[in-house]
């Protein structure tokens, strides 16, 4: 019995969200076959739709004086030296394009006279951000339909995806379980695109959907390409510690507290503001502020500050346009939920929102592995050690283009390699496993649990050697003695255990290569604050790994730097 | 009837064999739930196979985690449940791959 099955195409992508999306396109711009694969719906899984509704492009249409050297240089200086300068660059140039593109997709912006309005946010010298109507969601789902034009695309959604197959050539398909039909399947391609998203969901505290668990980052490693500074992962400041079920919900701090904007407050547990005079400080800097306050004692009930509307110095009548203008949507979603951002008080906490590590790309968005690219979130770093507000869903576009055009390029007058059966099989027996009764089954959830809660306590923002020694005990352990204890029941088609288990089996390797980075950054910089190394070395190094046969390879390698 | 437990009738549909069927479960109620997170709470101690789209954008907005509650159709990371009630929840539409998860436009 036939007990897989087998899809050819010339490019292959991974991952639904705006950076797959836009590679996709890009590909079937090039005239090759195209296989988008998504874990979920695409434009409906990962955390594109969750993103607010900032795209950084240095139109300079609200001030003059702006224009991508200065987006350079904040990108640069608010990432704290950590960014390769050449993907920065392209980062900054190409976004304008590519949001040109997005306009043709029927993608719209909010305008003003015709203009893109451009946007002030915390680390950017100028106004930058443009304003995508219905944010994340609208773009994505606008990339969906344009994607949706292109015939020759084929789509398979709610698709697991586990292995990277390879010859000795380089990467020759992929291999996932179909949860729509609960069969195993080997797509045969030339060339793959990673995007499938950040790590987030390794922690508790998040404002992540479940699924970002890092697939694509271990899938690159496990095929052998460079992976750098997965210690860095931004907190955003401001989310929903209760109710229950907001929590992970993030408050849009730009606009609640900035000064121009609704100039709410931050407050303690005391009730006192904490934070200094002057312009709101970019995350990294805003995380530690708050952290002090909820970790020296002087937080809320359920270790959060307050967002305080009422020492706002605008009117009643200026908040309300405010509210309505700028915070509509998720205005009615709270007012159903019984809060009222006008005048309740909310509790919110710093929570894991974006992974600046990932795979190492180079301008062509091509990993250290020839043929395998990667783009979004799976790609790094563009970021440094702290991404500005816009850069994220920017660098989907610039990136994500990239991605689908080189990976176009490598797959032309290029045969298709042999699929590896072997590994197949072994890949269909590992996953198999799973659905086999054991003597002490647990769910997988008890894992992921497990996992989450020593990711937190151990490998959150203020992290010593310490903390994470025990991290990386917990997580060996939880991989060796935890994992063969999994046991999923009920059938095979659409059995979300099923998948939450290949997830923890990636999540808790991928785990280790986070925590093993981290030990080696002993230093403070960004988003990776070291209680015992408090202080940032001058020269900024890139934390590597990457996979030296059985071995794990953790190295240090400069930073990318332009020749000025 | 207490006002503690909502009793929720779920639509069942089971691909392998094209059967459907109504399981009903009593779920304690707790401050500000929403249908998504009942059944998350289903999903987590009660029944393992439910299958749902457990997704949600935060903003009203995307549509991904719609269903049908007394044939009405919400968004179930919204809509707050509601203390002592019966109700019936069905798939957002007809296109379904199993229980309560439809495939989307």
């Amino acid at each position: 019995m036939d007990d897989y099955e087998v899809l050819k195409t010339d490019v292959m992508v991974i991952g639904g969200g705006a950076a797959g999306v836009r590679a996709a396109i890009e590909a079937d711009n090039q005239g090759v076959a195209v296989c988008l694969l998504s874990k979920g719906p695409v434009a409906r899984s990962g955390v594109t739709p969750l993103a607010y509704q900032s795209l950084q492009a240095a139109f300079g249409t609200s001030d003059p004086r702006d224009n991508p050297d200065v987006h350079f240089q904040d990108t640069i200086v608010q990432g704290r030296y950590l960014s390769d300068e050449d993907l920065a660059r392209v980062l900054v140039e190409e976004s304008i394009p590519r949001a040109l593109d997005l306009e043709k997709f029927g993608i719209t912006f909010k305008k003003r006279d015709g203009k893109f309005l451009q946007v002030h946010h915390p680390g950017q010298t100028y106004p930058r951000n443009l304003v995508i109507v219905r944010g994340g969601f609208g773009l994505v789902y606008g990339l969906k339909r344009e994607l949706q034009r292109r015939p020759r695309v084929r789509i398979l959604e709610d698709f697991c995806v586990s292995h990277v197959l390879k010859d000795h050539e380089g990467p020759v398909g992929t291999f996932g379980l179909n949860m729509r039909d609960g069969r195993f399947y080997a797509v045969a391609a030339k060339s793959i695109v990673l995007a499938c998203g950040g790590y987030e969901e390794l922690w508790g505290n998040t404002d992540t959907p479940p699924d970002s668990t890092g697939d694509g980052v271990y899938l690159g490693f496990e095929s052998g390409a460079d992976v750098i500074d997965l210690e860095m992962v931004q907190y955003y400041p401001t989310v929903f510690a209760y109710p229950e079920s907001l929590k992970g919900i993030l408050a849009l701090y730009e606009t609640l507290l900035e000064r121009e904007r609704l100039d709410f407050r931050l407050v303690n547990g005391e009730g006192k503001e904490f934070l200094p005079e002057g312009p709101l400080p970019a995350r990294d800097t805003l995380v530690r502020l708050m952290l002090a306050e909820i970790e020296e004692g002087r937080g809320t009930e359920h270790n959060a500050v307050y967002i305080d509307p009422s020492r706002s110095s605008k009117s009643g009548e200026e908040i309300e346009k405010l509210v309505d203008e700028l915070l509509r949507v998720p205005d009615r979603n709270l007012k159903q939920l019984g809060i009222d951002i006008r005048r309740d008080r909310i509790e919110v906490c710093p929570a894991v929102h974006y992974t600046l590590g990932g795979i190492h790309i180079d301008e062509k968005a091509e990993t250290s592995v020839p043929g395998l690219f990667a783009a979004g979130e799976n790609a790094s770093n563009v970021h440094g050690a702290n991404r500005i507000s816009g850069n994220a869903l920017s660098e989907t576009q610039v990136f994500g283009t990239r991605a689908g055009k080189f990976a176009s390029k490598y797959s032309k007058g290029r045969r298709h390699g042999s699929l590896p059966t072997r590994v197949i099989r072994d890949g269909i027996e590992k996953w198999n496993e799973f659905m086999e009764k054991k003597r002490e089954g647990i769910r997988p959830m008890v894992l992921r649990r497990e996992l989450k809660g020593v990711m937190d306590r151990c490998m959150g923002p203020n992290r010593s050697e310490e903390g994470m020694r025990n991290a990386l005990k917990t997580v060996l352990d939880l991989r060796h003695s935890g994992l063969p204890k999994v046991e999923v029941g009920g059938s095979k088609i659409f059995n979300a255990d099923w998948r939450a288990a290949i997830e923890i089996s990636m999540a808790l390797g991928l785990a280790e290569l986070v925590i093993r980075s981290a030990l080696l950054r002993k230093e403070t910089r960004g988003h990776h604050f070291r209680t015992d190394f408090p202080e940032t070395l001058e020269r900024p190094q890139h934390t590597l790994i990457r996979r030296g046969g059985q071995e794990i390879e953790v190295i240090v390698t400069p930073v990318r730097e332009l020749s000025s | 009837m207490d006002e503690n437990i909502i009793r929720a009738s779920i639509f069942r549909y089971s691909p392998e064999d094209g059967l459907s069927r109504v399981d009903r479960f009593e779920v304690p109620y707790s401050r500000g739930m929403t249908f998504q997170t009942m059944l998350r709470y289903i999903y987590e101690n009660v029944d393992p196979t439910l299958a749902f789209r457990d997704y949600r954008c935060g903003r009203g907005v995307c549509n991904t985690c719609s269903i049908k509650v007394n044939g009405k159709l919400i968004r179930s990371c919204e809509t707050p449940v509601k203390a002592g009630k019966e109700v019936l929840i069905e798939p957002a539409s007809d296109r379904i791959i199993r229980d309560l998860v439809v495939q989307l436009d």
